[in-house]
């Protein structure tokens, strides 16, 4: 039974591989041929011709930005979320949950007049701001889970020490918060990493990030599926790696503190 | 007198929700009065710059009046019910099969995340590969069991069905992650009780850890709601809206009106009204389930 289940969970990915290293000739093959020799032909055309490279560090900056925002941002209003009471703490809650629950395709189209208006139109800048709009709530929601875990006691005993607050979140919260912080920011950086709506409406031609990149291999005239899977293969890599290095938080942060212990 | 030291204490809170609040005014609610605004009005996409002219509730009356608009309800709402209906069906049987296969359980969890970290445009592409009707390796493998080749792509039915394949192989695991570990922390005090008590495996599963796992339930069920209800990547990629539209969710309905035939008010109108309905989905599921503790 787990066997078959991990065939129909492995089968596609297998699938992109061979896709990619597949000699072209063999690719409308039936039935499928298994052994061949593989072949980087599409590989190249996709780093030669179709600068993967330019799209990658597109990709890296945004997500790598947009994390950092949404960090930075969410972080700050967790832990005021969590850690006091205050007038209009249950309003900028519901607020951030409303933000969270918009959907892009609705944020993009005012996004995409205020950006022309400010002259970031087709910016990379114009898609962090747009990835952060998913990054800020996350953060904010896993940091207010993992937060609460926290004992209060933690940082009251600094402060007794003589540090004020920060000082006591510096010292003492955030190097106990390291697992939670690690796994919201893998979290909203496979986000934007992910990312195609934002990024097809709002960026263009060499300012394009890796997911349109690969859409624009579906053209009218082929489909060049060699390079699609070539491309994918690697595109899938980084949400990969990070995904696993972080698998055991991540039930933790996704379900965002619903259940307390 | 209030010293400065109280009054810093006090306006500390809100030193520490400032950064969400501004970023709340800037990326939310003024974008959002721009769209109502935007809604307002009949503007086409070179008119963005100059403004459109005025046409109060027009473009909302325009929607209702439109064939693809009630189309992409039906599309969206489908998708919405069978993808979590059954991801959350699958989930929790994957959650269960990993909970109790004690062997190697960090490896069998570490694969179940697989389907969960592709890129929804490089799954898309991957299954449209698979799905192809000519030289698809799953056309392949009915025919060889003895089946006909399925038109999984140019038939409105199956393209759905395509769609709907693509999303949960992907996102069952997303469910499965958070049950399992719903599952995983129920003591096991309250197995070896219920054994002593003579429960069978059935019972204790009905009795003991459903309702333990409800809240996680209830997360998982409200996250892919809000997550299919605004699908694109996958109809984009996989079949473009479908075969004469049968698979335009919302979302590719609202870019279709709004980047292709350049009716930016009436895009605007439509999301407005996708953004009410998600708003009124949460507050209500967060009334009734309240998941958002205190």
């Amino acid at each position: 039974m787990l066997g078959l289940i991990v065939l129909i969970i492995a089968f596609p990915v297998f699938w992109l591989v061979r896709t990619a290293i597949l000699p072209g000739s063999d690719l409308a093959l039936l039935p499928p041929v298994l052994r061949f020799t593989p072949d980087l032909h599409a590989l190249r055309i996709v780093f030669v011709h179709d600068q993967f490279l330019q799209h990658f560090f597109n990709s890296l900056i945004v997500a790598v930005s947009a994390t950092t925002i949404g960090l930075c941002v969410g972080f700050s209003a967790a832990y005021g979320l969590s850690r006091f009471r205050y007038h209009g703490k249950a309003l900028l809650s519901v607020l951030i949950l409303c933000l969270y629950v918009t959907p892009p395709i609705a944020m993009i189209l005012p996004l995409y007049v205020i950006f022309q208006h400010v002259g970031l139109a087709g910016n990379v800048g114009s898609l962090v701001l747009a990835h952060s709009i998913f990054t800020v709530p996350l953060s904010t929601w896993m940091m207010r889970g993992f937060i609460a875990r926290l004992p209060v006691e933690m940082e009251e005993a600094a402060t007794i020490d003589g540090c004020n607050r920060v000082q006591g979140i510096i010292r003492i919260a955030l190097p106990l918060l390291r697992p939670g912080i690690v796994a919201t920011m893998v979290l909203a950086f496979i986000y934007s990493w992910n990312d195609f709506i934002y990024a097809v409406i709002l960026t263009s031609g060499s300012d394009t990030t890796l997911p349109v990149m690969i859409a624009g291999y579906i053209t009218n005239k082929a489909t060049y599926w060699g390079r699609i899977a070539a491309a994918g293969t690697l595109v899938i890599a980084p949400p990969f790696i990070f995904g696993f290095l972080v698998q055991r938080h991540l039930a933790e942060g996704l379900s965002a503190g619903a259940v307390k212990s | 007198m209030i010293g400065r030291a109280t009054r810093r204490r006090r306006l500390t809170p809100y030193y520490f929700a400032a950064p969400a609040v501004i970023y709340l005014f800037g990326m939310w609610i003024y974008p959002l009065i721009y769209s109502v605004n935007l809604s307002l009005h009949q503007t086409e996409i070179y008119q963005l710059m100059t403004g459109g002219s005025f046409v109060g509730l027009g473009n909302f009356g325009e929607l209702f009046q439109y064939n693809r608009f009630w189309n992409s309800l039906r599309v969206t709402g489908i998708l919405t019910g069978v993808c979590v209906g059954t991801e959350f069906l699958l989930g929790l049987g994957l959650a269960i099969l990993l909970n109790t296969a004690i062997v190697a359980r960090r490896v069998f969890r570490a694969i179940a995340i697989i389907p969960l970290m592709l890129t929804p445009v490089v799954l898309g592409t991957d299954f449209k590969i698979m799905f192809n009707y000519l030289y698809g390796v799953v056309n392949w493998a009915l025919t060889t069991v003895g089946l006909q080749p399925v038109q999984w792509l140019s038939n409105s039915f199956w393209a759905m069905v395509s769609v709907m394949i693509t999303e949960i192989w992907n996102q069952s695991s997303f469910v499965a992650l958070i049950l399992l570990a719903g599952l995983q922390s129920i003591p096991t005090e309250l197995y070896e009780s219920a054994f002593v008590d003579g429960a069978n495996n059935f019972r204790i599963f009905w009795s003991i850890r459903l309702p333990l796992i409800l809240p996680m339930i209830f997360v998982a069920v409200f996250w892919r709601t809000i997550a299919v209800f605004r699908i694109f990547d996958v109809p984009y990629i996989v079949t473009s809206g479908g075969p004469v539209f049968s698979t335009e969710a919302l979302s590719l309905l609202v870019n279709d009106i709004g980047y292709q035939a350049g009716q930016m008010g009436l895009a605007a109108a439509l999301s407005l009204i996708m953004i009410v309905a998600m708003i009124a989905f949460a507050l209500i599921y967060n009334r009734f389930f309240r998941f958002e503790n205190e």
